[in-house]
């Protein structure tokens, strides 16, 4: 079940270069249920389904299973720790934080009174409960990292909150896609991603490998139905938006127009999304080698980046239809 | 055909970054006659083919263009619109702009009129948020027509002026494009050892990803990357060159002794070339294509023109066709065995 899916890996520690941990979980869920499995240099999880037609597209479809967080920096004499950003962390959601380490080490992100203007990064530290540096240096070492400790809550009838939201929701989706497709025209090539937030690292090489003849990446986007939100954007339980464009790609014309064929044929209420800003996996299958038709279905977000990424499980469910028609298509 | 012919057809054929599909099939029915194979692409880049037994050279120059995209239909049918590509808020004020909805839309770019401004208001320059597209048409109307995403074209008359100027939307970089076209006519007539590729490339205007993908097709031993840049006005002389001849960077990205070849074809042939300093990337589809596959030495022509980025981008015929003539020249005289020497 999809919600299952989802809560089950939203859980696995994972940040940027990290994702070993996720691509365990989803190796136990598609073992037996998928035609080769594999795992690349760079720690992406590689999915092949085959498709039945004679003529069978390779479809890549990418699911990235990073999430944003913190490293390390240096350990202080009084046992704090000061970290960097590991993907694009926001200061406003970071102040209060409760955050953890692989080692299940748990922290309280905080910032220190700033005399000017706003806090940055360098004003931040951990506290994770060592008296000095000796014993904080045995709990933690300089380079390990820590994420928004996972803590996922339901709001509302529908809607889930919780930190690796993106793109953990899009690794279900791909999941439970691999799980319940049967005997689709083209062959599905999943591919569980790793250092998206850090620059589409994994995707640029996984689709350089695969050299697929369609791509599709999974992600979420903004959503822009919260107070004083200035750009036009998609609404969260409204469905799933196909995207038109964001600041790394155009999406190919083909691939968008695939989404819309099977958005209809599934009778599902599909919603058109620019955005203004971000980028997606697709970006990096789109230019990769001489070039591949490539699209992006989003899942509405509201709040991405922040320790409650909030998503609308309607909106789940109704892009898991689009994505088994688009792959009979 | 006539230069000025095949420019007033290809600017009139829209081509907005990514959705380059119309523009490149008309350049690839031009392109055609001129060459032995050319094909488009799956992501619309225009790749044309003259054979040679010597080595494989690429030209490039990009096909497609800025423009604007919907972002909201408001209430009462006006739209509110996004950039493709770099188009600066402040020549959109009055501009006559094409909406390809359901159907071929004209439109008007509005804005509150000067009279209603307040004093601090007219102080600014209007914002994209403070503009947005009339089609004169009902609320109901446009909503049934026009959708988020669909694209804004930004129009103009193509202007001849005197002197052989032109001025027109989209000079860059189809003039680049015909300079491509000017050298297939002029080798028609010429021997050439080289293996020519003469390609229109997509989508630059978000960072030269033609050039990387085209390139990566084509695997070319020398790139030859054709661009605009900024020829001078009274009030902007430095980084800027005399708008009557073509400009050749030197800097990091540049290959040196590649571009001293195209110094040294420009010389005998007598053609005006002008020097651009350029010390980090170019923003051009030379920092792609030189870095495709292993590596791929590459130099960047450079048409001047002044206004970029507006629907009277200016420039020069007869530069122009000086372009082609070097570019011809120069593909004329690429040896087997250069890819040797280049290292030396």
């Amino acid at each position: 079940m999809l919600k299952n899916t989802l809560k089950t890996l939203l859980e696995p520690w994972g940040p940027s270069g990290n994702e070993h941990n996720v691509a365990d979980v989803i190796k136990t869920l598609l073992t037996g249920h998928v035609d080769s499995l594999r795992t690349d240099a760079l720690g992406n999880l590689i999915v092949e389904k085959y498709g039945t037609d004679d003529n069978a597209k390779r479809i890549m479809l990418s699911a990235h299973m990073d999430h944003i967080g913190f490293v390390v920096t240096a350990i202080e004499k009084e046992g704090f720790l000061r970290v960097t950003n590991v993907g694009g962390i926001s200061m406003d959601y970071s102040r209060g934080r409760h955050v953890v380490f692989e080692n299940s080490v748990d922290g309280v992100l905080f910032c220190q009174p700033v005399k000017e203007g706003k806090p940055t990064l360098a004003d931040f530290y951990v506290d994770i409960g060592a008296k000095d540096k000796e014993e904080a240096e045995s709990m933690v070492q300089l380079g390990d990292m820590c994420v928004y400790a996972p803590d996922v809550f339901s709001i509302g009838k529908h809607r889930i909150s919780g930190p690796a939201m993106d793109d953990r929701c899009a690794c279900a989706l791909l999941v439970e896609l691999l799980l319940y497709t049967e005997n689709q025209k083209n062959t599905i090539v999943g591919v569980f991603s790793t250092q998206e937030e850090v620059g589409l690292r994994g995707a640029t090489v996984a689709a350089y490998g695969i050299a697929p003849d369609i791509g599709l990446a999974l992600d979420v986007t903004g959503a822009g139905d919260i107070p004083e939100e200035k750009y036009p954007a998609v609404i969260l339980g409204e469905g799933p938006a196909v995207k038109i464009m964001d600041r790394s790609m155009i999406a190919s014309p083909l691939v968008r127009d695939m989404l819309f064929e099977a958005a209809e044929q599934a009778e599902v209420k599909v919603q058109r999304e620019v955005l203004p800003y971000g980028g997606t996996d697709g970006a990096a299958i789109q230019h990769s080698r001489a070039g591949v038709p490539t699209g992006t279905l989003s899942i509405p977000c509201r709040y991405v980046h922040s320790s409650c990424e909030t998503i609308d499980m309607r909106d789940m469910e109704d892009a898991l239809k689009v994505l088994l028609t688009f792959v009979d298509l | 055909m006539e230069l000025e012919q095949f420019l007033r057809e290809v600017i009139a054929q829209p081509g907005l970054t990514g959705h380059e599909g119309p523009v490149a099939r008309l350049i690839a029915d031009k392109f055609r006659p001129l060459c032995d194979e050319v094909y488009i692409t799956s992501t619309n880049s225009v790749i044309a083919r003259k054979k040679g037994n010597g080595p494989k050279v690429m030209f490039a120059a990009h096909l497609d263009e800025i423009g604007l995209m919907v972002t909201k239909v408001e209430k009462d049918g006006s739209l509110r619109m996004g950039s493709v590509g770099g188009v600066d808020p402040r020549i959109l004020p009055g501009m006559r702009v094409t909406v390809l909805g359901k159907e071929t839309l004209l439109g008007v770019v509005g804005a509150k009129a000067p009279h209603l401004l307040t004093e601090k208001e007219r102080e600014q320059n209007y914002q994209r948020d403070d503009l947005y597209v009339d089609l004169g048409l009902p609320a109901d109307k446009v909503q049934s027509l026009v959708q988020i995403g669909d694209l804004i074209q930004l129009e103009n008359r193509f202007v001849e002026l005197k002197n052989r100027r032109y001025a027109t939307k989209t000079a860059d970089d189809r003039a680049c494009v015909a300079i491509l076209y000017r050298a297939m006519q002029l080798l028609a007539n010429m021997r050439h050892e080289a293996d020519l590729y003469f390609v229109a490339t997509c989508q630059e205007e978000i960072g030269s990803w033609g050039a990387k993908m085209a390139g990566f097709e084509v695997d070319p031993d020398f790139g030859v990357a054709l661009d605009v840049c900024h020829a001078a006005t009274p009030d902007a002389t430095q980084f800027t060159h005399e708008v009557t001849s073509l400009v050749a960077s030197m800097g990091p990205y540049i290959h040196p002794v590649l571009r001293q070849k195209l110094s040294d074809v420009a010389k005998e042939q007598n053609i005006v070339l002008q020097t651009a300093v350029v010390p980090r990337s170019t923003s051009t589809d030379a920092d792609d294509l030189g870095v495709v596959r292993g590596g791929v030495p590459t130099i960047l022509l450079e048409l001047p023109l002044k206004y970029m980025h507006t629907t009277v981008e200016l420039f020069d015929m007869h530069a122009l066709q000086e372009g082609g003539r070097l570019l011809a020249n120069f593909a004329a005289a690429v040896q087997p065995g250069w890819e040797d020497e280049l290292w030396i």
